[in-house]
């Protein structure tokens, strides 16, 4: 019978060393910038579908700690600041490593809320920038740190809810209508509340119907898209989302909430490219000239149109809708 | 350099003008971290006497698994607690997810290996023959325990601080489980990551000094019990 | 004094009981008993089962078989027995302070039998002023010295006023002085209650000046009880013997004399019609106390004495040998003295080799020293003629010795 106490000492002490390595990887999650889930085709099923947990995705995505503007030796690195409902769909990493074999310019990608992606880029520690709240962009490019701004894709907002649909906000006009409803009704209504695009344009919408909302039934998570649309599905509560997230939660089944309202001009959502403005910084820091090559290749007529098929056959639908294809090559979808 | 020396001036500012939600965030770190000590001490305490006590076969893997959750991933912590109160999860009724009980119910569950822990050293470092001598002079069984704990204090008081600074320092399985709500289980280490992720590092630095501060002064007060309960015993 | 309640003068008693742990066997007594006032002494070497005996008078261990009675009352060893448990105090080798003042370990026993707070003191400070400890009351006990620890844990032990107080080897660790400063306070202590004490020691000597009885226990079996002359004089074997100090003892045989008279004979010491202890048949040894002996310079005249017996001196019986100091060394507060016996015998053996404790006065007095040739003179009486018999061993050592 194997005995605990004959093994020699020198052995327990090696896996005890081994262990304590191996344990290390199991920390706490400080790359703050992907806490949402990451693309659910990319990650492996390990972990049961409903949690709210990150995985690390893979690729190039780093933590905003040691953003280290130094290339390496021979490659050039750029660095793409983009916010999370991008990066969570799959398709900035799809991009960025098409790129990367095509010109051998490596990108390196951190997704924040937007707020703090479009810091990065006021703060040199980006070279381009992909976000979705045009009023934001316009400041910063009014304060010129950004320049070359260009639309490249769009998709819309929708308002998802539970199944029984509470405020029946189904039969509304549009999303006024609906959001309308929803506060009168006081059902649960789940915001993001962290000055995201996908917040700000909640506000605006809120702003459009002369509601204020707050109260028990308003509830603000500070998170990113993935976790808020997980607690509104818990909570059985309404949100507003981006579609890119929403389906991918939906096919995962981590989420049962149901599409209820994507009708209205206010729910257009528009995604823009920018550069970072080489001259407000020291010079050679920012790699403008590569990072002008990765904004031109988002809007070369081929790569529109392969995002304008992105995931069709997954959802259904197209995640995004490209705007820069010429009209006979647009495939009009949603 | 400068998101620090903007985030000491800003707490200032913070507290001078009573900002409601550093208020609130404090107030429910406190409320949750507080709960989930006691409830802690409550369950660990008596377990580690207990164990500290007792001898019987496997006695020796439980003190492993206790050790080995002292060290255990607080967000694996949180994991399962989340998928506990899930709504289809075994506990799915009681509707805690997203709500202050399930961020103590985690933070319990995180604190009590450590307790437990901390306490049986406590109980480890009294005599061989301590029960003996004790019950030589007559003490009935709840007399002992009573003179154990009296005897065991300081150790008791360490076992507190350090539940209490994990409790405190826990953000990845609050988060989680907590979801992060204003004004519901928002509390300041959950707030830190916000806005970190928001890109206010200033305010992320603001909000962990006070954090720092509110366990410092917890930890000062238990230190001076301890110092002084020292001094009775030297002085 | 509190709660005065008749007892029976039996303090406690034993009977038939035993203790096994596992497979371990390590006690077996079969009879013992105790009264008030009496102060017993219990010897042994290590691992006799002393403390183990000590922690089941103690009541702090239950017997594998067997009964214990306090005061003709079976003893419980459920938390329903609190208040028999309460009439037995221990104090251990190393004695456990409580990690606080000495007042407060002091009145802590008091405390636990639910007496008030101005009693509990003033019995403290009666008990601290018996032991001379009144200055430390209020120092903690981690700051004192190992004697002043035992005092304290005697004062501890004290003042609870138990039937029953079990010594386990007190003057341990401490220096002369303290222990003889220790021993008198615990006499005068002694003398004033009616206390029933068991000390448990290696020094046979530091405690004969507190017990009236005598215990020897060999290989977990008391072997021999009786009062101490009885024990000291007369042990019933010789591993007996050297637990109480006989250390002069020799192999003896029996011869017949022609005219029907029997003969002892050991070395160089023969005795005519000894009294024989009972089993003749088995086989003998005899024993001499070392302070029994007395050493006369050699009255050169009378080399010629014969080594033999009948020499009458007032009625008394004297055994008269010769023999040489071999060694000289204090034995405070005694002398050592190793005397060579001169032997007629060329049988081989060694010579046989006395050891006296004397008085150095005598000895100053008698111009003795290492090198000296003397007269030795033991009463008859005092050779004692006992079987050599030996304990079997335990299969195992008691742990708490």
């Amino acid at each position: 019978m194997f005995q605990i106490r004959c093994l020699p000492n020198w052995l327990l002490l090696l896996v005890f060393s081994l262990m304590l390595g191996c344990s290390q990887n199991t920390s706490e999650p400080t790359d703050n910038s992907t806490y949402s889930n990451s693309t659910p085709s990319e990650s492996t099923s390990s972990i049961p579908k409903q949690p709210g947990t990150s995985n690390s995705p893979s690729v190039s995505a780093t933590s905003e700690s040691e953003a280290s503007d130094k290339p390496e030796s021979d490659k050039v690195n750029i660095t793409l600041s983009t916010t999370t409902s991008f990066f969570n769909t799959g398709l900035a990493e799809i991009l960025a490593e098409q790129f990367e074999k095509e010109t051998g310019i490596h990108v390196r990608i951190l997704a924040k809320g937007t707020g703090a992606a479009l810091r990065e880029g006021q703060e040199g520690r980006a070279d381009v920038l992909v976000v979705h709240a045009p009023p934001a962009e316009q400041k910063l490019i009014d304060a010129g740190f950004a320049i070359e701004r260009t639309t490249f894709m769009h998709n819309t907002f929708v308002v998802v809810g539970p199944e029984d649909d509470p405020a029946a906000i189904a039969q509304s006009d549009d999303v006024l209508d609906a959001f309308r409803k929803i506060a009168e009704s006081e059902s649960g209504f789940v915001s993001r509340g962290d000055d995201s695009g996908t917040h700000k344009k909640e506000r605006s919408i809120w702003e459009a119907t002369s509601t204020d909302p707050s109260g028990d039934w308003y509830q603000e998570t500070g998170q990113g898209m993935g976790a808020s649309l997980q607690v509104a599905d818990q909570t059985n509560s309404y949100c507003l989302s981006d579609i890119g997230t929403y389906l991918a939660y939906l096919a995962e089944d981590r989420i049962q909430l149901k599409n209820h309202c994507d009708r209205g001009d206010a729910l257009y959502n528009p995604y823009s490219v920018m550069l970072v403005n080489p001259e407000k910084f020291d010079a050679d820091r920012i790699h403008v000239g590569e990072a002008r090559q990765f904004a031109e290749y988002l809007t070369r007529s081929d790569i529109q149109k392969q995002i304008g098929e992105f995931k069709r056959e997954l959802f259904g639908q197209s995640l995004f809708t490209p705007d820069l294809l010429s009209d006979e090559q647009s495939t009009g979808s949603e | 350099m400068q998101p620090i020396r903007d985030g000491f001036w800003e707490v200032l500012q913070l507290i001078k003008n009573g900002d409601p939600e550093l208020y609130q965030a404090t107030f429910l770190t406190l409320l949750t971290s507080g709960s989930a000590i006691l409830l802690a001490c409550i369950i660990g305490v008596p377990s580690g006497i207990l164990l500290g006590l007792s001898r019987f076969p496997g006695r020796k893997l439980l003190v492993t698994l206790i050790n080995t959750g002292m060290g255990f991933p607080p967000v694996l912590v949180g994991l399962f607690v989340f998928l506990l109160l899930y709504r289809d999860g075994p506990l799915g009724n009681l509707k805690w997810l997203y709500t202050p009980a399930a961020m103590v119910t985690a933070q319990v569950i995180i604190a009590v290996p450590l307790v437990i822990g901390v306490t049986l050293a406590a109980i480890g470092s009294l005599e061989r023959d301590w029960f003996l001598q004790v019950r030589s002079l007559g003490a009935s069984y709840g007399q002992t325990l009573l003179l154990l704990l009296k005897e065991t204090r300081l150790g008791l008081a360490a076992a507190m601080m350090a539940g209490l600074g994990r409790i405190l320092a826990e953000v990845g399985a609050v988060m989680m489980v907590g979801g992060n709500l204003k004004g519901e289980t928002r509390v300041l280490t959950t707030s830190i990551l916000m806005w970190v992720q928001r890109g206010d590092y200033e305010l992320a630095i603001a909000l962990g000094i006070f954090l720092l501060g509110i366990a410092f002064i917890a930890n000062l007060c238990l230190t001076l019990v301890q110092q002084r309960a020292k001094e009775r015993r030297t002085g | 004094m509190f709660m005065e309640i008749e007892h029976s003068p039996q303090v406690i008693a034993v009977n038939q009981i035993s203790f096994q742990f596992g497979s371990d066997f390590f006690l077996q007594i079969d009879h013992f008993q105790l009264a008030a006032g009496e102060v017993l002494g219990l010897l042994g070497p290590n691992g006799a089962g002393k403390s183990t005996f000590l922690r089941i008078l103690g009541l702090l261990l239950k017997p594998s078989k067997g009964q214990v009675t306090l005061s003709d009352q079976p003893v419980n060893y459920g938390h329903r027995g609190l208040a028999q448990r309460r009439q037995v105090t221990t104090v251990f080798q190393k004695p456990i302070l409580l990690d606080t003042s000495v007042q407060t370990n002091v009145t802590t026993g008091l405390k636990f039998r639910g007496i008030g707070r101005r009693q509990r003191n003033r019995m403290a400070d009666h008990w601290l002023d018996l032991f001379g400890i009144t200055h430390l009351a209020k120092r903690t006990a981690r700051q004192l010295s190992g004697g002043e620890t035992r005092r304290v844990a005697l004062a501890r032990a004290m003042v609870l006023e138990p039937r029953l107080l079990l010594l386990d080897e007190p003057f341990n660790d401490l220096d002369r002085e303290s222990r003889q400063e220790l021993q008198t306070q615990l006499r005068n202590v002694l003398k004033q209650v009616q206390t029933a004490v068991i000390l448990v020691t290696h020094d046979l000597y530091e405690s004969l000046g507190l017990v009236d009885r005598l215990g020897v226990m060999l290989h977990g079996k008391l072997v021999q009880q009786g009062s101490v002359a009885g024990v000291l004089d007369h042990p019933c074997n010789p591993q007996v013997a050297s637990v109480v100090g006989m250390t002069n003892v020799w192999p003896a045989h029996i011869t017949q004399k022609g005219s029907g008279k029997t003969c002892l004979h050991s070395g160089a010491i023969t005795l005519n019609d000894p009294n024989l202890p009972g089993s003749t048949s088995s086989t003998l040894k005899i024993g001499i106390r070392p302070e029994k002996i007395l050493l006369k310079p050699d009255s050169s005249a009378s080399k010629t004495l014969p080594n033999q017996d009948d020499q009458h001196s007032s009625s008394k019986r004297y055994v008269s040998l010769q023999g040489k100091i071999i060694a000289w060394e204090p034995a405070t507060p005694l002398v050592r003295i190793q005397v060579q016996l001169n032997d007629n015998y060329t049988s081989g053996q060694p010579c046989q080799t006395l050891n006296v404790l004397d008085f150095p006065e005598r000895s100053h007095l008698n111009k003795l020293e290492a090198g000296s040739l003397v007269e030795v003179q033991i009463a008859t009486k005092d050779i004692h003629i006992m079987p050599d018999f030996r304990h079997p061993e335990r299969v195992s050592q008691n742990p708490i010795d």
